[in-house]
């Protein structure tokens, strides 16, 4: 067994044709959490990845295993020697070889026979012993990538990076399929890196979640304080839907309850529907279900820029007064975005 | 901050880089042999002698015969493709692969078969008597021994590269577009002329132009129909002239040509990709011809298929069934042939490994692996063994003996890595870059990914790419003559050998061999183009 250590970037930057994708990024993977690396598409999450694996060399700073400099602009140990498992959205199981010799390709040092036991454990860890001999197009998409996450896993890594590895999954299976490979993930108690650009994912699965923006990491933090106490902009939109609202468009009740300022952005479930008679009357201007709760879009004073969220069975109509009621904690008042 | 120089891939590189160096150097040494003697070695008198006399008869005869093939082919292959691919008419799954069938059999084979059928003691002639009751000399045929007669057998062998890149261009193309076309009120005519030709015409001229190169590197079928192109040209300098400098300066003209085919092939087939990603298309669904009309277009396939391949093949095995001449005399030639076409392969292969892994390495492998290949591949074989000559000669080696056999299976590899690169190459870059990069996170070093990732996947390409380098090598000839040893027949020069002491009897068995040997592969990869077709109409 390894010994768990921290996987660390320290001030990395990586730049393809002058342009820096990754910029003095910092991070740190401990053992045992799962960190998510969220951002939009070209923010630079997959090349701090592929700089962390090795695949691609640093410009300047370093990544590090513990005290063991890994990548430095001096040094730079190669992807094969790192012990670092990698988990692709493509799930890159080779078609030449079925389940088992999939997950036995980087078993090394023991006999046939011991990497064929070990490689069915694995598969059976992840509920997949019955599909040992199948090839990977055999397998469903699910099934692909769980024998991904096995074969990683098996050879024993120091850290795991995972790649955006269940969008490109079936959403009915998605579910259960993150549900195992976490579960074995976390069992490992190795640093784990999951790149990802979806937010309730990130949310839901890690247990710290760095947001990246244009090569920079802005804000790295649990999901529930990065989700109540974002400091910039781009994280608080990073983690959910947000909208602005002027202070004079608020009610003068609930003005009184937040900081000073000429502005708020609010998270929709800032302003819920009342269960009872306590609350701000408005009027409906719009209410769409969206499964379980209704998105509601409300007028106050003449102006119809609040948005709202309510449970229930009604649908209120436009034009319908309801009353609604405030929850502070999901106002943010933030500065502006920089250009 | 600016990027810093990385020590360690950088010593990676170079050592790649010099593999796939030593590659593209075995691999271009001939074609750069032969252009260096054909620019600086000097003509002397000979030469003069040839520019006034046969260099202008040379070159605008090899041209001619080029703008001739290429008429027929479009003739005979954009037509047939456009009904193929998107009309439903009677024996359409038939000719659909069937019409690919003349790729088996070389153009001199080809040119034997039908200069037999056209002879005045032939069958078509003796029929015309027949049924007209006319005598030879009241009526006028035409006449095989010309560039005409040369330009009609290239067309017959060779129209098949255009069927099939004219096919995949018209099954790619966007019914959004044909629809679009209709709703503004464009005929089918119209249509054809204005919007299918135009987006299949990247595709057209790729295969027009791979065509057009083994046209201008055909010797057999134009030294038997005594047509005096570039080709015949060289041999004759160099065998009965022995005039080395003269075939060289020939050579160089004929390498111009030869590359200036290639550059509008690779301009053209990039233009072709881009149009196929660029735009997101449905595959038209095939329209149902009229009855009268289904016919008509099935008998025009029939007719070509029967031009191209059917009529010629039967000729030569009744012609062999009916003088039953040479079946013991073939069992030498034909082992020669196997052993030359194996070992050849085998070299091929090898290389085209070589620079198909180093094309993935880096850009500077990429770079002189693509140059080369396709250097040896433009360059007809009958230049590359004029090139293999020379460098022979600065050596000081002898040719005699097994080292000739050497130097053929060089010269064999040189001419045809491209073909071997090509297959693997598609099948290499079916595997997505991401397997070796969780080979590398799993422990395996370049070697070791190479053997146990990049190999077995390309394992189908590989198949193909070695089946389609024996083929390709059985059937060669220019090269082979000029540099088999003494007395070392393979079944191409015997053919070749008979068909021009007038012996066309005995020329039968070996080019049926020949064509035989070519028919399985042809049939593959027809079947797998086909299938492909319809997966991905299907999907």
């Amino acid at each position: 067994m390894n010994e768990l250590l921290p996987l660390k970037a320290v001030g990395v930057s990586r730049f393809y044709e002058g342009t820096p994708v990754v910029n003095e990024a910092s991070l740190t993977l401990e053992p045992g959490k799962i960190t998510a690396l969220l951002g939009q598409s070209g923010a630079g999450k997959s090349t701090l990845l592929r700089l962390f694996a090795g695949l691609e060399p640093v410009d300047a700073g370093e990544i590090l295993l513990g005290d063991k400099v890994l990548s430095s602009t001096s040094t730079h140990v190669p992807a094969e020697s790192r012990s670092i498992g990698l988990i692709f959205q493509d799930f890159a199981l080779f078609p030449h070889l079925n389940a088992l010799d999939n997950v036995g390709f980087g078993l090394k040092g023991m006999t046939k026979e011991a990497r064929r036991r070990e490689s069915g454990e694995w598969l059976e860890r992840l509920g997949l012993s019955h599909r040992a001999k199948a090839y990977p197009h055999q397998l469903s998409g699910g099934e692909q990538q769980r024998v991904s996450i096995a074969r990683a896993l098996a050879a024993k890594p120091v850290a795991i990076l995972m790649d955006e590895p269940f969008s490109g999954l079936d959403v009915t299976l998605k579910s259960e399929v993150r549900r195992i490979a976490l579960a074995a993930v976390s069992e490992a108690g190795i640093p784990a890196l999951l790149v990802s650009h979806d937010a309730a994912e990130a949310m839901r699965d890690a247990d710290r979640i760095a947001v990246m923006r244009k090569g920079v990491i802005l804000q790295e933090d649990t999901p529930e304080a990065l989700y109540l106490n974002p400091t910039s902009l781009p994280v608080a939109r990073a983690l959910g839907p947000l909208f602005p609202v002027a202070r004079a468009d608020l009610p003068e009740a609930w003005a009184t309850k937040l900081p000073e300022a000429d502005s708020y952005c609010l998270r929709p479930e800032a302003i819920r529907l009342s269960g009872d008679e306590s609350g701000v009357p408005m009027e409906v201007v719009s209410a769409q279900r969206t499964s379980a709760l209704m998105e509601l879009k409300l007028k106050y004073n003449g102006h119809d820029t609040l948005r709202g969220i309510g449970i229930g069975a009604r649908r209120p109509s436009p034009g319908e007064m309801v009353k609604v009621t405030l929850s502070p904690e999901f106002v943010f008042c933030l500065p502006p975005e920089s250009a | 901050m600016q990027p810093t120089a990385r020590h360690l891939p950088a010593i990676r590189l170079s050592a790649s880089a010099l593999t796939t160096l030593v590659a593209a150097l075995l691999i271009g040494a001939p074609v750069i042999a032969a252009l260096l003697t054909g620019l600086f070695g000097g003509g002397g008198e000979a030469w003069s002698h040839i520019v006034s006399t046969q260099l202008f008869g040379y070159t605008f005869t090899t041209l001619g015969v080029l703008l001739l093939t290429t008429v027929f082919i479009l003739l005979l292959a954009v037509p047939a493709a456009w009904f193929v691919s998107l009309f439903d008419f009677p024996g359409r799954g038939i000719f659909e692969w069937a019409l690919i069938l003349p790729l088996a059999a070389p153009g001199y084979v080809l040119a034997y078969a039908w200069a037999d059928i056209m002879e005045v003691g032939g069958p078509l002639q003796s029929v015309l008597r027949d049924v007209t009751g006319l005598s030879a000399r009241d009526y006028w045929f035409p006449n095989l021994y010309s560039a005409p007669g040369l330009s009609f057998v290239m067309a017959c062998a060779l129209f098949p590269y255009v069927y099939l890149t004219a096919r995949a261009a018209f099954s790619n193309l966007s019914l959004c577009t044909i629809e679009a076309a209709r709703s503004l009120g464009a005929s089918p005519a119209r249509i054809f002329i204005n919007v299918v030709l135009p987006s299949a015409r990247p595709a057209i001229f790729a295969g027009l132009a791979l065509a057009l190169m083994e046209t201008a590197a055909d010797y057999g079928a134009a030294s038997y129909l005594g047509v005096q192109t570039l080709s015949v040209g060289i041999f004759r300098a160099w065998h009965s002239f022995s005039e080395p400098a003269v075939a060289a300066r020939l050579a160089f003209l004929l390498i111009l040509i030869a590359f200036g085919l290639q550059l509008i092939e690779r301009r053209s087939r990039g233009r072709g990709s881009v149009q196929q990603t660029a735009t997101r298309w449905r595959t038209p669904k095939r329209r149902k011809l009229s009855r009268q009309a289904g016919l008509m277009v099935a008998a025009g396939c029939f007719a070509i298929l029967l031009m191209a391949f059917i009529l010629p093949v039967t000729r030569l095995v009744w012609v062999s069934v009916e003088t039953g001449i040479g079946q013991k005399a073939i069992l030498r030639p034909f082992l020669n042939s196997l052993v030359l076409a194996a070992a050849g392969s085998a070299l091929a292969f090898v290389l085209a490994v070589t620079v198909v892994v180093g094309a993935r390495q880096n850009r500077f492998s990429q770079l002189i692996g693509r140059i080369a290949a396709g250097a040896g591949y433009a360059a007809p074989g009958i230049v590359l063994a004029l090139g293999a000559l020379f460098i022979l000669s600065w050596t000081g080696f002898s040719v005699a003996g097994p080292a000739a056999l050497v130097f053929l299976v060089w010269i064999y590899a040189s001419r045809f890595t491209a073909a071997g690169a090509e297959p693997l190459s598609a099948a290499f870059s079916r595997a997505p870059a991401s397997l070796g990069n969780a080979a590398r996170s799993l422990g395996a070093n370049r070697f070791q990914r190479l053997v146990r990732v990049d190999l077995p996947v390309a394992m189908s390409g590989a198949a193909a790419a070695s089946i389609i380098l024996f083929v390709e090598m059985l059937k060669e000839l220019p090269a082979t003559l000029m540099l088999r040893p003494f007395n070392w027949d393979t079944l191409a020069v015997q053919a070749h050998a008979y068909a021009s002491d007038e012996r066309l009897a005995a020329a039968t068995l070996p080019s049926l061999l020949i064509t035989l040997a070519g028919l399985g592969p042809v049939i593959l990869l027809s079947v797998q183009l086909t299938k492909a077709g319809e997966s991905r109409a299907a999907g």
